[in-house]
Formats: structure tokens, C-alpha cells, sequence
């Protein structure tokens, strides 16, 4: 009896590790939004927390000391609220409290904001110093991502 | 009008204002008036109150350091400040202001320390000690003791918060003393919230303890009988002043709702417990006020930021 219920206990929590594993694959492949800078960056990687204080305004320069210029999709881009929920772990009306708080106080400025994403290639394409995010869908040979 | 300056950056990392700023001195200074970038109703009052001048004419220099994952600002203010009170509590002013405030920014934590000097005159109540100086040498003590014209004030406040994404914890505690009625005082503050989707439940705990809140004024009994009766009245009002230094604690449950774009909703029940002989942070007290009381309060606020 004992040995069924363990048994039916283990089968139950297979099933929901399979259905665990393919929610979190079909997760992946809807939206991978990824961090790009221009093709003629000498960029290539970043810690989480480097890139996070890039993004938020922490930091004005690359770790290799070059200046750094995020760009941002608009607030409604569900790649912004994807890659902050990634970078951050903040929401959407988290990240516009956060930005609020630096606004109103004077202490600084949100990135600036391009329209779309073809837009947004175009941006890093010519700034060496401009980093942005896109979906991975979008890449091209004008930027390059930094992981 | 709180924010009135001009920001000149000499580097990315090195920055002066000059003109209005608000002074750093608390951990939610900054933005203690912009209730969307914080989860309680309002900044707790027993820590929020402890230094009636918030903002500053002059200047401020900010630095900022990154050393590895740690930014580090510091910043350093000089200046002057007028301030009227609310409540028709007549006019502050905060002279030869200067602080410096450091911020740490850590991953999810955020850690700041805080020193504030001002030479700070409170509303007068020169003619109310002036009569105290009548009564002699004990009452020229009184007078010296209390009042509070060109008093040297010392603020020293810390906090931090951890904040990884899904909840957060914060604590505050602070410390401002000035050789006036307003005397010594120390509050914290320690709260916490779990963000599940667009809602955030959280508790926030506060607590203020002021010394002195009463005096024993002047002794009545080697005063000539006509005197005695004024000597009295004067006590009396020199307690119902120091009455009013907070001694209390408050315990709060509330929830933030991030109902639509750029708008949240917050309700909070508080229960404020007044220590003996205390009217609390309480204002604008009205006769049969029971000092040392609890007071049960509910608030619904709803914040808009664009």
C-alpha cells in the first residue's frame, strides 16, 4: 500500500517535471531578448550586474572604461519588459518607480528611446558606444550580441 | 517649491547643483513626496518628522565611484533654508547647513549614511521664555535650556534595503539631537513586502522615543505667593510644549495595487500606540486629547506618476 502511494507519488511529480521542462523550453523560444552593441564595439561580454548598472544608471562607462550609452525600446515594447524582468527582476511599474525616483530627484536621466527595433539597429549600428536589446529573431550583421 | 536648480556635470561621475535641492538625509528623502516609487502609504512619520527642514538653498556636489559591482556616491551640501512650517507652525530657518551622505549600491542592496549639521532656529516662542527669564536665575536656565534661537542641530541617520525583484526588505534608523525643547530624539523604521503579480502586501513597523517630555520647571515654593500662580501657568505650558517631542510606535499592514499604467492604489490600517505623557507625532492637538492613547488609523491613497 505504503509502496503504491510512493510509487503513484513519483509517477505524479515525472509528470509535472515534463510539463515543468517543456513550459519553461516554449518560454525560451517565444521571446529571447538579447543585449547588442554595434558591430565596431570592442564589447563582447558583460556581467549581469555590469549591464544592470548601464541600464539603470548606475554606471556611465564600459568595464574597459569607455563611455556607455543605453538605448531603450518604448516603455510599451514587450522586449523592455522582458529584458528588465531578466536583467533587473523588476516589472514594468517597477522599473517606471525606479526611474520616478532618479527623475524626479535630478540625479539623472532613463536611456533614451528609439521607436522599434529596426530603429534601434540602426542607433547601435552607428554608436560604438550605445548598447541596446532586441528579440534574437532580429539579429543581424549590424550588431552584435554581448552575453 | 521643493526642487528648484541647475545641474552641471563635470564628468559623467562628478556633478554640482546649485540652488533648491532636497537634502539626503533620509533613506527615502529623495522621493518622500512621489508615493509611486515606494510600497507604504506614506514614509513613517516617527522617522520622517525628525528634521522639519527637508531641502536646501546652496549647493551640492555628487561623485560617484564604481568599483567592481559596487556604485558608490558620495555627496556633500552646503547652504541656507527657510522653511514654513505647516499648521501655521510659524517659520524655520536652517543656517551654515552642511552633510554629506554616502550611498552604496549593491546588487539588490542599497545602504546609505547620512550626517547633517544646521544652526536651527524654530518658530519663536522668545516672548514665552523671555517670561521665564522674570523668575531669576532658575528661570534664566529654563530659558537657555529650551529655547530654541541659533541651536546647534545634529542629525545622523543609516538605512538599507535588499531588494531582489519579488520582495523587499527595508530598515532605517536615526538619530537628531539640538540643545532646544525639541531635545534628543532616535526613530527606526522596518518594513518588508512580497510583490505577487500586480499586488504588494507588506508590513512596516516604526518606532520614536524623545527625551525630555516633561519638566519639572520652576520650583514654586521659594517664589513669593503672587508669583506662584504665573510660575504655574508657565509650567504648564513649558510640558504641553515638551509633551509634543514623539515618544511612540506604530504597526502597519497594507497592500500596494499596480491597478493600471503609471497608477497604484495603497491601503494601510496603522495602529499607533502613544508612549505615557506623549501626544505622538500628532499635530494641531485639540482639547480632551488623551496623551498616550492609541489611535487606530486607515488610509487609501491612489499615486500617479507620467
Amino acid at each position: 500500500m505504503v509502496t503504491q502511494d510512493i510509487i503513484a507519488r513519483i509517477a505524479r511529480m515525472r509528470v509535472l517535471a515534463i510539463g515543468l521542462a517543456l513550459l519553461l523550453a516554449s518560454h525560451a523560444a517565444i521571446a529571447d531578448v538579447v543585449a547588442v552593441v554595434s558591430a565596431k564595439s570592442g564589447i563582447t561580454t558583460l556581467t549581469k550586474t555590469q549591464m544592470a548598472d548601464i541600464f539603470l544608471g548606475k554606471a556611465s562607462r564600459f568595464p574597459d572604461g569607455t563611455q556607455a550609452v543605453p538605448v531603450d525600446q518604448v516603455e510599451d515594447a514587450p522586449a523592455r519588459a522582458e529584458f528588465y524582468l531578466k536583467l533587473a527582476g523588476r516589472s514594468a511599474p517597477q522599473m517606471k518607480a525606479y526611474w520616478a525616483k532618479i527623475i524626479f530627484t535630478g540625479r539623472g536621466q532613463p536611456p533614451q528611446e528609439v521607436r522599434s527595433s529596426a530603429e534601434l539597429k540602426k542607433r547601435i549600428a552607428q554608436d560604438p558606444a550605445a548598447i541596446g536589446y532586441i528579440d534574437e529573431s532580429l539579429l543581424d550583421d549590424s550588431v552584435r550580441v554581448v552575453r | 517649491m521643493e526642487w528648484a536648480n541647475i545641474k552641471y556635470k563635470i564628468t559623467p561621475d562628478l556633478s554640482i547643483r546649485a540652488g533648491r535641492t532636497l537634502l539626503p538625509t533620509f533613506f527615502l528623502s529623495d522621493t518622500q513626496n512621489i508615493g509611486y516609487t515606494y510600497a507604504w502609504v506614506r514614509p513613517p512619520v516617527e522617522v520622517y518628522r525628525l528634521l522639519p527642514v527637508d531641502t536646501n538653498d546652496g549647493l551640492d556636489v555628487s561623485y560617484r565611484l564604481n568599483v567592481a559591482d559596487l556604485a558608490n556616491t558620495i555627496q556633500a551640501n552646503y547652504g541656507y533654508k527657510s522653511t514654513n512650517l505647516t499648521n501655521n507652525g510659524g517659520t524655520a530657518k536652517a543656517r551654515g547647513s552642511w552633510g554629506v551622505s554616502d550611498t552604496a549600491e549593491y546588487r539588490a542592496l542599497t545602504a546609505r549614511i547620512t550626517y547633517q549639521y544646521t544652526n536651527l532656529t524654530l518658530p519663536p516662542l522668545d516672548s514665552f521664555f523671555n517670561a521665564f527669564r522674570q523668575f531669576g536665575a532658575q528661570g534664566v536656565a529654563i530659558a537657555n535650556r529650551y529655547n530654541s534661537d541659533h541651536k546647534p542641530n545634529r542629525f545622523f541617520d543609516i538605512g538599507a534595503s535588499y531588494d531582489p525583484g519579488d520582495w523587499f526588505v527595508t530598515a532605517e534608523w536615526a538619530y537628531n539631537q539640538n540643545n532646544s525643547f525639541t531635545g534628543q530624539s532616535t526613530a527606526w523604521d522596518a518594513g518588508g513586502g512580497y510583490r505577487l503579480a500586480k499586488f504588494t502586501p507588506y508590513l512596516l513597523f516604526a518606532g520614536a522615543k524623545a527625551r525630555p517630555i516633561s519638566d519639572p520647571g520652576l520650583n514654586v515654593s521659594s517664589l513669593p505667593s503672587f508669583l506662584i500662580g504665573p510660575a504655574i501657568g508657565l509650567n504648564a505650558a513649558l510640558n504641553s510644549i515638551l509633551s509634543t517631542n514623539p515618544v511612540q510606535t506604530t504597526d502597519s499592514i497594507g497592500v500596494r495595487w499596480d491597478f493600471a499604467k503609471h497608477f497604484d492604489c495603497k491601503l494601510q490600517f496603522d495602529h499607533i500606540r502613544l508612549g505615557a505623557g506623549s501626544s505622538g507625532t500628532f499635530v494641531n492637538i485639540q482639547p480632551g486629547f488623551q496623551l498616550g492613547g492609541t489611535v487606530n488609523l486607515f488610509s487609501a491613497v491612489v499615486d500617479f506618476v507620467w
